[in-house]
């Protein structure tokens, strides 16, 4: 478990608060989505995680561990592996197996279990064969999936995602989910910074950041239903949910607390019945054309 | 791109070889060859053509190789031509140009050891890959821990350095075709305003190169870099064949000073 306990944080001392006492708890095996505008600390808050940052005011405990105690930090950068935006900026090795290599080779494993370890870790990626390949030969998307195997590679129990599908192209950005999403169903947990709101429909947990502080907290269902909230804060919601708000707000007699197409046909398919069933004045009249505005 | 002494995969021998003994027989045949011992220039330029003929190294990306450097080349053997003392060779002097046979001799020799030292780290390079090269500078420079020299820190900076060149090469292209597309002219003008034109590119080039650094220092970070012991992935390992290797210098050292000594007696 990651206790996050009332942590303030600001770049420069006095200066504005990055993170204004943040207070979460991630538990081991949740998937996590983090979202947020840009500037809302969401960076900030998961480079707490392992360390990247120390808070100015509160605790990180990872596994009990603070991420201030020096001498647990490289447990804890074990613990939590981390993902980056932009793959060009976090590959190291010349070769796709020795970009693998780092982190073991960083903890002084022996050479053999090194090898075993690498083969492994991309296979779950699904890039095997791939250890002689020249990393700036690959798509960016095989490239973040290798920084993925980067991380795996250290068998962490918490991998934390900063916008890791920012730079790919929509095929890409599928494969990596895929992969993360996978990871997560044996498993593991997934700290994952995103504003793929589409792909993140089905995760855990989501957390809104605003202006350094968590604003809302909790299922996809309970946070994409605040459509209004989000819409405020200037976030993407999921298509579907967007859809079926906008379809309310038409006056549409509809659930607002719609995410997925599944979920979104069936209550569109439920209206229709009930329209053509019983056609009442109200739903036959009103109802404006939805219209993007 | 890069293309001098690019490496080519394989499974030769010489791709078999420890790197520690191959960047050692490149440098310690640099050595004898910088001597100007025409024997000993000999034996190696033997040894190279063997070598090219019974693993089938290809011989043209060898030659390719020189070209970079061909023109270097080529106006240091005329220097010496031109500029030697010694009995001029027939035609000459014509106008105040005086080529002499000393001068011949002289800037041939000079050629060969210049044009032999480029296929000497050509071929180490060609047959090496950097992993490995890096690997086993790391393990020839230990010596220099011992004075507190960081090897480890040495030897991740020349990875880190050969790992971002063809990233960038991209990133200058990008910038120059950016450049381009806003109506900048690269080719043209006096050379003032062409160097002041490459400025508005190196300046971009650097500014994106430290943010660069930054992310990767990063990156490398939260994976878990510190000063201290780390292992490598390239295990290093004598073979026979590395015996064998280190034995056929040793032969063509023998060769050379037997060569070098027996010249001044």
């Amino acid at each position: 478990m990651i206790q996050i306990n009332e942590v303030s944080f600001s770049y420069e001392p006095n200066g504005s608060l990055v993170l204004d006492s943040i207070q979460t708890d991630i538990q081991a095996g949740e998937y996590v989505a983090v979202i947020g505008a840009n500037g809302s600390g969401k960076t900030t808050l998961i480079r707490h995680l392992n360390g990247l940052l120390k808070p100015n005011k509160g605790t990180v405990l990872v596994n009990g561990l603070d991420t201030r105690d020096p001498v647990a930090l490289s447990t804890i950068r074990q613990k939590v592996g981390m993902v980056f935006q932009n793959p060009d900026h976090q590959i190291v090795g010349m070769t796709v197996e020795e970009d693998v290599a780092f982190g073991p080779m960083n903890l002084g494993l022996p050479h053999h279990e090194i090898r075993k370890k690498v083969d492994r870790a991309l296979t779950r990626v699904g890039l095997p064969d791939y250890e002689r390949r020249a990393p700036h030969d690959l798509s960016s998307g095989e490239k973040q999936l290798v920084a993925l195997a980067g991380v795996l590679v250290i068998e962490p129990e918490y991998i934390v995602l900063d916008e890791p599908t920012a730079y790919l192209d929509s095929i890409a950005r599928e494969r990596v989910f895929r992969v993360i999403k996978r990871l997560h169903t044996k498993g593991m947990t997934i700290i994952h910074v995103t504003h793929e709101v589409d792909a993140i429909v089905d995760v855990d947990r989501v957390i809104v950041m605003d202006k350094a502080r968590i604003r809302l907290d909790g299922t996809p269902r309970q946070v994409f239903g605040q459509a209004d909230v989000l819409q405020r804060l200037g976030l993407n919601m999921p298509r579907v949910t967007e859809l079926i708000w906008r379809l309310g707000n038409n006056g549409l007699d509809l659930r607002t607390d719609i995410y997925s197409l599944e979920d979104a046909c069936a209550e569109i398919t439920r209206l229709i019945r009930k329209t053509i069933s019983s056609p009442s004045e109200k739903d036959l009249h009103t109802v404006k054309i939805p219209c993007s505005d | 791109m890069l293309r001098l002494g690019q490496y080519i995969p394989g499974d030769t021998v010489l791709h078999c070889l420890d790197p520690r003994v191959k960047i050692g027989t490149a440098m310690i045949l640099s050595l004898i060859i910088l001597r100007g011992i025409t024997q000993t220039c000999m034996g190696v330029s033997i040894m190279i053509f063997l070598l090219a003929f019974f693993i089938h190294l290809p011989f043209r990306t060898i030659i390719q190789s020189l070209k970079p450097v061909f023109l270097f080349i080529l106006i240091l053997f005329l220097l010496h031509l031109f500029f030697s003392e010694g009995k001029p060779i027939p035609p000459f002097p014509v106008w105040k140009l005086t080529a002499t046979y000393e001068g011949l001799l002289k800037g041939g020799m000079i050629a060969w050891q210049f044009a032999l030292l480029v296929v000497v780290a050509a071929v180490l390079t060609m047959t090496t890959t950097a992993s490995e090269l890096v690997c086993g500078l790391e393990w020839l420079l230990k010596p220099l821990g011992w004075i507190g020299l960081p090897t480890h820190d040495l030897a991740l900076m020349v990875s880190l350095a050969l790992r971002f060149v063809p990233v960038l090469i991209d990133e200058f292209e990008c910038i120059k075709a950016a450049q381009i597309s806003r109506g900048a002219v690269f080719h043209r003008g006096s050379p003032v305003r062409r160097i002041k034109i490459l400025i508005s590119l190196i300046i971009p080039v650097v500014m994106g190169t430290l943010r660069r650094a930054d992310d990767l220092a990063t990156a490398m970070q939260a994976r878990g870099y510190t000063r201290g012991p780390r292992t490598t992935l390239v295990e290093l390992r004598l073979s026979l064949a590395d015996g064998i290797a280190l034995l056929v210098v040793w032969a063509m050292v023998f060769f050379h000073l037997f060569h070098e000594f027996a010249f001044f007696t």
